[in-house]
């Protein structure tokens, strides 16, 4: 598939438990053999967000930059269930993309990504032999807990709503004790459940260059140092530029919203030396 | 501001439902009477409320009935300072 500026490929290949799907966007002019790797967000705010993701690749590309992409197992098209997908997977299905990219001609030296992806790929970065040099933070979400706590509201919500009775705390117990539960659509299972829990309590980010955060806010906000400097310590970031973007949180919006200023500014970032 | 109208302004900014907010009054019901209001909805107001009042939101609280009114929800927030 090509459109003037690029040459879109997707393929799978052989991951550690099951195939994957991987997209690679080039230019199709001359470029520089170096790549940005789009880590997806969390769940169903993937789905939302792919329209942002695939317009910002071709953004990229006209820029004369590479982007990739991962269906990570039990996600999009590659195998695998997703109560079976564990955090630590999902790490080696980065790796197994960027070693592919790599046999491509491709090196990943940029990352952008999305929510909770901002995490995974904090933590693929300080687990893989992969050099970034700066990252795109787009609503970044470090603490797992925080989004664990608002997924197992949801479900509660969701039950209440339609005349059920559930605690939040009797999910958690629950959880605790093996059981994989639905919230959001999505099988959770304990483990990744552990996982997302441990997220936050360290630092994180040292790995993933000089970052560029992007919080998306309705109405524009006074920016007073987001983030706050409590979270560049934890993160153990090297540093951090923050930058507000306004419009709708395109990740979690009922219709399809593309923020065209966020790709502007993503593209510039990624595709300059800013 | 008081309790109502900062939830008010909450609401507003949760739901996208603008000037229909400054309609609400504390007897106005909210969970099943706004349109725009899903679980989605719920999480999001519950994270902004956080946010706004400086506590969080004890697990078992979670649930229909401090979503009844405007007045149940702002009665909790008010419990919790």
């Amino acid at each position: 598939m090509t459109d003037t500026d690029s040459v879109f490929g997707a393929r799978f290949i052989r991951g550690t438990q099951g195939h994957l799907f991987v997209m690679l966007r080039r230019p199709a002019g001359a470029c520089t053999g170096r790549c940005v790797l789009f880590v997806p967000p969390f769940g169903e705010e993937m789905n939302k967000s792919r329209r942002m993701y695939a317009l910002t690749s071709s953004a990229l590309a006209k820029a004369g930059h590479a982007s990739l992409m991962v269906d990570l197992r039990g996600t999009g098209d590659s195998e695998g269930e997703f109560g079976d997908a564990t955090w630590s997977g999902w790490i080696e299905d980065i790796g197994t993309a960027v070693r592919w990219a790599k046999d491509e001609g491709w090196a990943v030296d940029r990352v952008l990504a999305l929510r909770l992806g901002c995490a995974l790929a904090a933590a693929a970065c300080a687990s893989l032999p992969l050099t970034v040099s700066r990252s795109v933070l787009w609503q970044p979400l470090f603490e797992g807990k925080r989004f664990v706590t608002q997924q197992l509201r949801m479900r509660v919500m969701s039950s209440e709503m339609a005349d059920g009775r559930e605690k939040v705390s009797e999910l958690r117990a629950r959880l605790a004790a093996g059981e994989c539960l639905e919230m959001g659509g999505y099988a959770m299972s304990p483990s990744m459940i552990d996982s997302l829990d441990a997220l936050g309590e360290s630092g994180q980010a040292e790995r993933l260059g000089h970052i560029h955060w992007y919080d998306i806010v309705r109405d524009p906000v006074p920016q007073s140092g987001t983030p706050a400097k409590a979270d560049l310590t934890m993160l153990g970031a090297a540093s951090i530029v923050p930058q507000q973007v306004v419009g709708d949180p395109f990740w979690s919006t009922v219709e399809i919203v593309v923020l065209p200023q966020l790709i502007s500014s993503t593209v510039t970032v990624l595709a300059g030396s800013v | 501001m008081d309790t109502i109208g900062r939830l008010r302004n909450i609401l507003r900014d949760a739901l996208q439902i603008g000037s229909r907010a400054d309609a609400l009054r504390t007897d106005s019901r909210l969970l099943d009477s706004i349109p725009e209001f899903d679980s989605m909805a719920a999480v999001t107001i519950l994270a902004m409320i956080e946010e706004e009042f400086g506590f969080t939101v004890a697990d078992d609280d979670v649930g229909a009935e401090m979503f009844e009114t405007l007045g149940a929800l702002a009665t909790y927030v008010e419990s919790r300072g």
